[in-house]
């Protein structure tokens, strides 16, 4: 939590002068008890009814003036907090969005949402709850005892025993629930986690009629929640109790020894009263501290979560900004090889792309062929080996110049939410309209034109498109500029042979190198060249019909899907 | 409280019923606990009145109140301890009771309700707002209760010390409430504004976080934040003031009980002045006005609290109520003669999809089925499966019309392979197993053996006994292996199988292909009653007949041979797969 507070900075004055209103509240308060020993001790003893109401007008005052500075004290915490929590969550953000996809796959993308949004929105809650309480507590609980040490330095003693209890009872009851409370999140997931399966396995739970199993499943975990969460109460719920029952019997000691010190002289009775005051108020303060110790916890945690990704490295990066457009070879893999992690998932690859070419790449699932996609939009570096962009080594250009030259149609089909237009101009964003319908067509996408429009809403994850027309909105996005290498992963295997065809046709008519990555012999077979990819090796290369002949692999495609 | 939350209540009532001695109990303590806690300051006073000057201490009477105290705190420590222990009982068991039903409600109902319903929708029912009954409902219950009972009590103990001041206090005290109420109903808009710009700043984040390789593959990033700024800024104005007003709440109560606590103290010492007090009952009634405004400001916050999670409560009660689908009918032996006569479906009314569908499949036929997306070929594995019924029409099975035979009858009658495979959270034998829990090891090996799957089984780190997952490290075309694994143990004369349509291993579909023949052929030479969606042309090669089905309607009927010289729509799919592409 406290490497996140540079991002106060801007608000430093708020952020000391609201804990600071607080202060000044808590005085206020602290004064009332002595007041009302002055009215007893003097005011009722003498009979004295003018200065009753005098010292009870001042109780008001401090009250109204309280209340004032205290409204400021909130609204300062507010404030800073709220900046707090934007800034952080900008920053998050930005941060997020220049990580590298290992990065991204490490944490995985829905944790990343998580840290983005509810923890840096607990963390902003804390620094709210921590400026309006940081001082304010504390000082009432020492505030307190001060006072009872002026008062009477013995009594006040049992003061100190009392808030040492309070303090210690508290801290063992959360250590002792707190794991059992985590332990109760736990099946409550699981409970969350066999009802998501049910719902996937719907058909084949009524197929196999096994549905009184899966609510004897259910059932277990159900149990397993109640019970956990009841074991977590028995304890937690003493914590009230105890506490009632420490102040109290602080108070006895006080009354009783009070007592002895009154007969003696060394006590009034408006004093006595004062001492007690004093107890309670502390009392609650020593509470409002425990309910703070349990969010700072958490959120101690909600911030490790930020930090980390804070904290991770961003990719590296080249500075060279000049891309030879003319140059012969558009891309060269030289023995390359990578692997997310421990095993290689590509191994020693090497090929060469010349202008205006086109290369098919075709293998198995996990043959490592999405991975050399990934490779060349600099997704991932490579372990081994160099990857050549328009003559010079890849990883010398800044990475976003080497993309803005490439036509990317990603494996899965991402839309966005908005409209067709919003989610073509991704790639371009000042392209004409005649270029989105030309993009279109050629991605064979005119029907869709047809009946959305430029301005047709996309539901969020294209939700309201089939699957081909996901990946033909992601072709034609590619196709709206002009770029020197167009990456086609998996890109027409949504689309039936006929569309298929039609767009690869189409295709034709624009320039630039291609790449063709599928497990469909018929997206690949009409390329220059061909590589085939089992394990992440290139174990055949060439065109379709040597490839037929001398790659049992390839044979093996083939003889697959025509089921000859 | 509105006529929906009462109904909420009404039916959260029937689940409170089994535990309702478990409430009672929790009352009774609440009672108790509460009236003790009152007298607390009553026996202060009295104690500190026999303090009243030097030599003027009364110890006697000063111990009696001193072990009184020490009672009171004893029956507080007990009673409250019970209180919370009955009522959390009370709110996890009744949370798992409506649990349970809600589950049970939806691994009964139609699949029309769990195809229609976002499912992590209803999974946060199940799991989130279930919880929200614990901790709102039952336990603001006993919250509200014990409020009541300590703020009845505290105006009678006042009253008995001092009319006058009693009065005041409680005539001023509701303006605290009445404060707290109007902080809460204005900051509930900006809540409520501020929990929807949160959830638009989750969307926006998600979509481009989920997307992250694209976006940066175009240099999206930039526009991106700017977006996710705009958001962000909104989020920061309404936030402020959502966090601003809701904190006002303790500050302006806190100067209401001031104000309360100093017009006590006047009047409390102006009484004393007068003799008509003494400084014991002034103590105790400052001590009061501090209290009665707690449980007050408790129960405003308690009764916010209370309405989200009745809204809570009705959704997972809601889903408790899904009308579950019937399964009567009687329990026969089916042999796999199936005939479709006249079938007419819909999903919604507006759009027709199945028309007169007739059809006789003898046992023992193939029969594939062909067409464009959303031609119908799902629906009618649904139809078939009873998992939907026909507008109109019948599916006959032996002679047996399917409305006169249960549901779960026809079900085990069918081995049934999607194209989403399900695996559940278990060792691969489980898996298996699945309509057979009581087979043995041989069993499942030769089941898994005959599906073609033992090799990946054997390959895995523990064998049979590894526990697999949905999505992990297992590819469609395996799942579905594993499903055909699961249809060898139980053997129905019946088989569904929906091809995978992409992004699959086209040698592992291959397998998929041959086990399934396997199980529509078996060794024993008695042929079983198949359908297959194909989107691989390669299997239609062998079917008996081949369906081609175009909007609901079969447009041709025939074998491969036969469909290819017609020339029509199934000859153009076919050449469409073949024809070679020439980039």
């Amino acid at each position: 939590m406290f490497k996140l507070i540079k991002f106060i900075k801007g608000k430093t004055v708020g952020a000391i002068a609201a804990p600071l209103c607080k202060l000044i509240e808590a005085i206020a308060e602290l004064a009332v008890p002595l007041i009302v020993a002055n009215v007893i001790d003097i005011g009722i003893a003498d009979g004295d009814k003018t200065y009753v109401i005098k010292y009870c007008v001042i109780i008001a005052a401090l009250a109204v003036g309280g209340f004032a500075i205290s409204v400021t004290g909130q609204y300062l915490a507010s404030k800073v907090a709220l900046f707090f929590g934007t800034r952080l969550r900008e920053n998050t953000f930005k941060r997020i969005n220049a990580l590298p996809a290992a990065t991204h796959d490490r944490i995985g993308g829905a944790s990343l949402v998580t840290r983005l949004t509810s923890d840096t929105v607990y963390c902003q809650n804390t620094l709210n709850m921590t400026l309006r309480l940081a001082l304010r507590t504390p000082f009432v609980i020492i505030g307190a005892f001060v006072m009872s040490v002026i008062i009477d330095p013995i009594l006040a003693l049992i003061f100190l025993a009392m808030a040492l209890t309070l303090a210690c009872i508290m801290s063992c009851v959360l250590k002792i629930t707190l794991p059992r409370i985590k332990k109760a999140q736990k099946t409550l997931d699981e409970t969350a986690r066999l009802s998501a399966q049910s719902l996937g396995g719907a058909r084949v739970i009524r197929a196999f009629s096994k549905q009184a199993h899966a609510k004897a499943e259910f059932e277990k975990a159900a149990d397993n929640t109640a019970k956990t969460n009841i074991s977590a109460a028995r304890l937690s719920a003493l914590l009230t109790p105890l506490a009632f029952a420490v102040v109290n019997l602080a108070i006895i000691a006080t009354l009783w020894f009070g007592g002895v010190k009154v007969e003696n002289g060394g006590l009034s009775q408006g004093e006595l009263v004062a001492l007690i005051n004093y107890m309670t108020q502390a009392f609650f303060a020593i509470v409002a501290i425990g309910n703070v110790f349990t969010i700072f916890t958490r959120s101690s945690a909600c911030a490790a979560r930020i930090n980390e990704i804070l904290d991770a490295p961003l990719p590296e990066d080249g500075d060279e900004t000049d891309v030879d457009i003319d140059a012969r070879e558009v891309v060269r893999f030289d023995n390359v090889s990578f692997a997310y992690d421990g095993d290689y998932d590509v191994r020693g690859v090497s090929f060469s792309l010349e202008k205006d070419k086109t290369l098919g790449i075709i293998g198995g699932t996990g043959s490592g062929k999405t991975t050399i996609i990934n490779l060349i939009e600099r997704f991932y570096s490579p372990n081994d080996g160099e990857i050549y962009f328009c003559g010079k080594p890849a990883s010398r250009y800044r990475a976003d110049v080497v993309r803005g030259n490439i036509g990317y149609v990603p494996q899965r089909a991402a839309v966005v939410a908005g409209t067709l237009d919003k989610n073509l101009r991704i790639a371009a964003p000042d392209a004409t309209e005649e270029r989105e319908k030309r993009a279109l067509e050629l991605a064979q996408a005119g029907e869709l034109l047809a009946s959305h429009g430029l301005d047709g809403h996309v539901a969020a994850g294209g939700k309201n498109l089939s699957g081909g027309q996901r990946q033909r909105v992601n072709i034609a996005r590619a196709l709206m500029r002009d770029n020197i290498l167009y990456l086609f992963d998996d890109a027409t295997s949504a689309l039936d042979y006929k569309t298929e065809r039609q767009f690869i046709n189409a295709l034709k008519t624009v320039s630039g190198a291609k790449i063709f990555v599928s497990q469909r012999i018929s997206a690949v077979s009409g390329c220059d060249e061909i590589l085939v990819l089992d394990g992440g090796e290139v174990v055949g290369r060439g065109t379709h019909e040597t490839l037929k002949a001398d790659c049992p692999l390839y044979a093996e495609f083939c003889a697959s899907q025509e089921g000859a | 409280m509105n006529k929906r939350e009462k109904y909420t209540i009404t039916r959260l009532m029937k689940y409170l019923k089994p535990h309702a001695w478990l409430m009672v109990a929790a009352f009774l303590c609440a009672i108790v606990s509460a009236a003790s806690q009152l007298f607390a300051p009553v026996v202060i006073g009295e104690a500190i009145n026999c303090a009243t000057g030097v030599h003027d201490v009364d110890f006697k009477t000063m111990t009696v109140y001193v072990i009184v105290l020490a009672g009171i705190i004893a029956a507080v420590l007990v009673f409250q301890w019970l209180m919370n222990l009955c009522a959390q009982r009370a709110a996890f068991l009744t949370v798992r009771d409506a649990r349970l039903d809600g589950f049970s409600a939806m691994t009964d109902a139609p699949l029309k309700f769990i195809d229609g319903a976002a499912h992590g929708d209803l999974t946060s029912r199940l799991s989130v707002d279930a919880d929200q009954i614990a901790d709102g409902v039952v336990q603001g219950a006993t919250q509200i209760f014990t409020g009541v009972v300590t703020i009845i009590g505290t105006l009678v103990l006042m009253i008995r010390i001092n009319g006058w001041i009693a009065l005041a206090v409680a005539a001023l005290t509701p303006l605290s409430l009445l404060v707290s109420y109007f902080i809460a109903r204005g900051s509930h808009k900006y809540f409520a504004e501020q929990s929807r710009v949160r959830g638009e700043l989750f969307q926006r984040g998600e979509e481009i976080i989920k997307n992250h390789a694209l976006l940066t593959a175009y240099g999206y990033s930039d526009r991106a934040e700017a977006e996710f700024g705009e958001t962000n800024a909104e989020y920061k104005t309404c936030g402020f003031k959502a966090t601003f007003y809701s904190s006002l709440v303790n500050p302006s109560t806190r100067l209401i009980n001031s104000l309360v606590y100093a017009v006590a103290a006047i009047m409390g010492a102006l009484f004393a002045i007068d003799g008509k007090m003494n400084v014991g009952d002034i103590t105790t009634l400052l001590l009061f006005a501090n209290q009665f405004a707690r449980p007050l400001n408790e129960i405003t916050g308690v009764i916010t609290e209370f309405q989200t999670s009745l809204a809570a409560a009705k959704r997972i009660l809601d889903l408790t109520e899904v009308e579950p689908q019937d399964d009567g009918g009687k329990s026969v032996a089916l042999s796999g003669d199936i005939r479709l006569d006249g079938l007419d479906f819909s999903y919604t009314p507006e759009r027709p999809l199945i028309q007169n569908l007739k059809l006789d499949v003898p046992r023992g036929t193939m029969v594939a089925i062909v067409g464009r997306t959303g031609c119908g070929k799902t629906t009618l594995i649904n139809l078939l499966m009873r998992f939907y019924d026909p507008d109109a029409g019948a599916i006959i099975f032996d002679g047996n019309n399917a409305d006169d035979i249960s549901r779960s009858c026809v079900r085990k009658s069918f081995g049934m392979v999607l194209q989403d495979s399900w695996i559940f959270k278990g060792t691969v034998r489980e898996n298996i197993a699945y309509g057979k829990p009581d087979a043995t090891d041989e069993e499942v090996i030769a089941a898994a053996k005959a599906a073609d799957i033992d090799g990946f089984i054997s390959r895995l780190p523990d064998g049979y006994d590894t526990v697999i997952d949905d999505g992990d490290g297992i590819s469609q075309g395996q799942k579905q292996l594993i499903n055909i694994a699961r249809i060898f143990l139980t053997d129905p004369p019946m088989m569904i199988l929906d091809e995978a349509t992409s992004n699959i291993d086209t040698r592992t579909e291959l397998r998929v292909q041959a086990a399934f023949d396997r199980l529509l052929r078996p060794e024993n030479g008695e042929k079983k009653t198949g359908f297959v969606v194909a989107h691989r042309l390669s299997t239609v090669v062998n079917a008996d007949v081949i369906l081609v089905m175009d909007s609901g309607k079969i447009v041709e009927r025939g074998r491969h041979r036969e469909l290819l010289e017609k020339g029509g729509i199934y000859a153009e799919l076919y050449n469409a797969q073949f024809a070679k592409t020439a980039v």
